[in-house]
């Protein structure tokens, strides 16, 4: 079995407050062992890679991934695309996840049914570069919900299948598992993005609905996702069992104290990009920060913070990244969520690393029992090399250039040509 | 020390053949060779700024400031930017009014937000 062992590393281990000398061996596509400071491995038969001080930590997670938006402007113009085009889209996007250091995604929600479905399976046979991705399904939502984009006289393709009544639900969650999605999304809120149809706080789905699709989906052994800003979608989230809980926005206390009581059961995706960047960076795209006032975006913004504050407080696990794939959060940004983890919701830097890697490593596993997201013994060697320490910066991490090395399961996606050539190269470009 | 970020994409809606440089990583290269003489200067190389309508595009964002962006730059700007770098890194907020900019950034200021300040300063 091929052998790489990192000597000369700064080890972030995925959940130390620290950087720790070390050294790190990967066989085949797992870590096998990790030497503690003044402590060496064993080099017989292994690459050795002098890392010369770089960084070593766990390849992130990208738990509320998009991989099939196409960086339009509106939820409608996300699918805008025949399908021969979104394909090669979603190939180029799942590589430029890669390239930024995400060495796993969980779909959630993919624009149309089969876009995530068939890019993992072509990552997973090795035939395009990209992420682990677990494949999510389009949104389900209902009639006038959220990525419901019709009107009676006029039919908008959107990211959406629409149900009405547990019974389509059912059929339309069975149908997807069929076809090989491994996250059922639902909508069970609104949201700024379908002003003026129905607010972010406003809940259009039945508990009779969710329960259905909850009840589906987990019969089959499949993972639930739901888009939920209002409380009571988030209070239906822990009534049925939701693992991912998208945005949260407008918990209130006493539903964060339900949360923090089965904590070890949900994650948290503020997607919190979806709200900074389009109340104050979309201008250029015609949304004004007036603009996102009128249609509820900054105080979808200004509430999430406030909870997630809160959540986090708790020791509800929320997970950085989610939404990118708009025109004002386009793929490739994704690791600027590090920075407004620290300075919106009072993260700790290697809080906000712990969520990336650790964290988002354990809710891609679920309940398999594989192990990922750490640098220690048996977990799978999903790897980044940093030209820098990121507990310093975060923002190194949005910077491609930073990153020495990328090895996902044991192979270098970007092998390391030394912290010095990767200087020299940029200069001479 | 102060960061300045650069878009590596723009122009976005002109992409160039896959071997081709991108104006931004074009911009990038020249503001990060010619940064590396102030330590106290780090170029962050990035996919996106979020001004891709108006390329080419950077960023200031340093913890507890204002952040402000610009677009349409180009090579010539280099020193400029440089200089509105170490202006922003002396503010106590980042709010630059235009006066303290070069006068060839006036016009370039492409956003400025100041969420973040009273954020930081509650904690
Ligand atoms: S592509 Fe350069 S700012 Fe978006
Ligand atoms: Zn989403």
């Amino acid at each position: 079995m091929a052998r790489t062992l990192f000597t000369n590393t700064m080890i972030f281990e995925g959940t130390g407050k620290t950087l720790v000398p070390g050294e790190v061996l990967v066989q085949g596509n797992r870590i096998h062992s990790v030497a503690k400071p003044g402590e060496t491995l064993p080099r017989e038969g292994a690459q050795v890679v002098d890392a010369g001080g770089a960084t070593l930590m766990p390849g992130m997670v990208n738990s509320h991934a998009h991989p099939t938006y196409n960086n339009g402007t509106s939820v409608a113009e996300l699918t805008n695309l025949p399908v021969e085009e979104h394909v090669l889209l979603c190939m180029h996007t799942a590589k430029l996840n890669l390239d930024m250091g995400f060495t796993a995604l969980i779909g959630a929600a993919s624009a149309k049914p089969r876009l995530d479905i068939v890019i993992r399976n072509e990552i997973n046979k090795g035939r395009i570069p990209g992420p682990r991705m677990l494949a999510g399904s389009p949104e389900l939502t209902v009639t006038g919900g959220l990525a419901d984009d019709n009107q009676l006289d006029a039919k908008h393709p959107s990211i959406s299948i629409i149900c009405d009544g547990p019974e389509e639900f059912r059929k339309t969650v069975r149908m997807l598992i069929r076809e090989g999605v491994d996250v059922i999304k639902f909508n069970n809120s609104g949201d700024s993005f379908c002003y003026p149809r129905m607010a972010a706080y406003d809940n259009p789905m039945t508990d009779a609905e969710v329960a259905a699709i909850c009840e589906t989906a987990n019969n089959i052994g499949k993972r639930l996702a739901a888009h939920a800003h209002a409380d009571s979608s988030v209070r239906q989230c822990i009534k049925h069992g939701v693992e991912f809980i998208f945005h949260a926005s407008f918990a209130t206390d006493e539903t964060i104290g339900m949360l923090e009581r089965v904590k070890d059961k949900h994650y948290i995706s503020p997607a919190i990009a979806a709200r900074y960047n389009t109340t104050y960076e979309a201008k250029d795209w015609g949304i004004t920060t007036d603009v996102a006032e009128m249609i509820g975006n900054k105080r979808e913004l200004e509430e999430g913070i406030k909870v997630m504050i809160k959540m986090h407080k708790a020791g509800i696990k929320v997970l950085p990244f989610g939404d990118y794939g708009f025109a004002w959060l386009p793929h490739g940004t994704e690791a600027r969520d590090l920075e407004h983890f620290v300075h919106l919701f009072g993260f700790e830097p290697w809080e906000a690393l712990r969520a990336a890697t650790a964290y988002g490593g354990e809710a891609w596993v679920g309940k398999s029992g594989e192990k990922m997201g750490r640098i220690a013994d048996g977990y799978l060697a999903d790897i980044l090399l940093v030209d820098g320490n990121p507990l310093l910066d975060l923002s190194l991490l949005q910077d491609r250039h930073a990153l020495l090395a990328i090895m996902k399961d044991g192979q270098f996606h970007k092998p390391f040509q030394g912290r010095v050539a990767q200087e020299q190269q940029i200069a001479a470009e | 020390m102060c960061r300045i970020f650069i878009c590596t994409t723009c122009n976005r809606y002109a992409p160039p053949r896959a071997d081709e440089t991108t104006p931004g990583l074009r911009l990038a290269r020249i503001v990060k060779a010619a940064a590396a003489q102030d330590k106290a200067i780090a170029v962050r190389m990035v996919e996106c700024l979020n001004t891709c309508p108006n390329p080419c595009a950077a960023a200031f964002r340093e913890p507890g400031k204002a952040v402000i962006r610009f677009g349409g730059l180009e090579p010539g700007d280099t020193s400029a930017l440089l200089a509105a770098a170490t202006t922003y890194a002396q503010s106590t907020d980042g709010i630059l009014s235009p006066n303290t900019l070069p006068e060839r950034l006036r016009s370039k200021i492409a956003g400025c937000i100041t969420l973040g300040i009273p954020e930081l300063a509650r904690r």
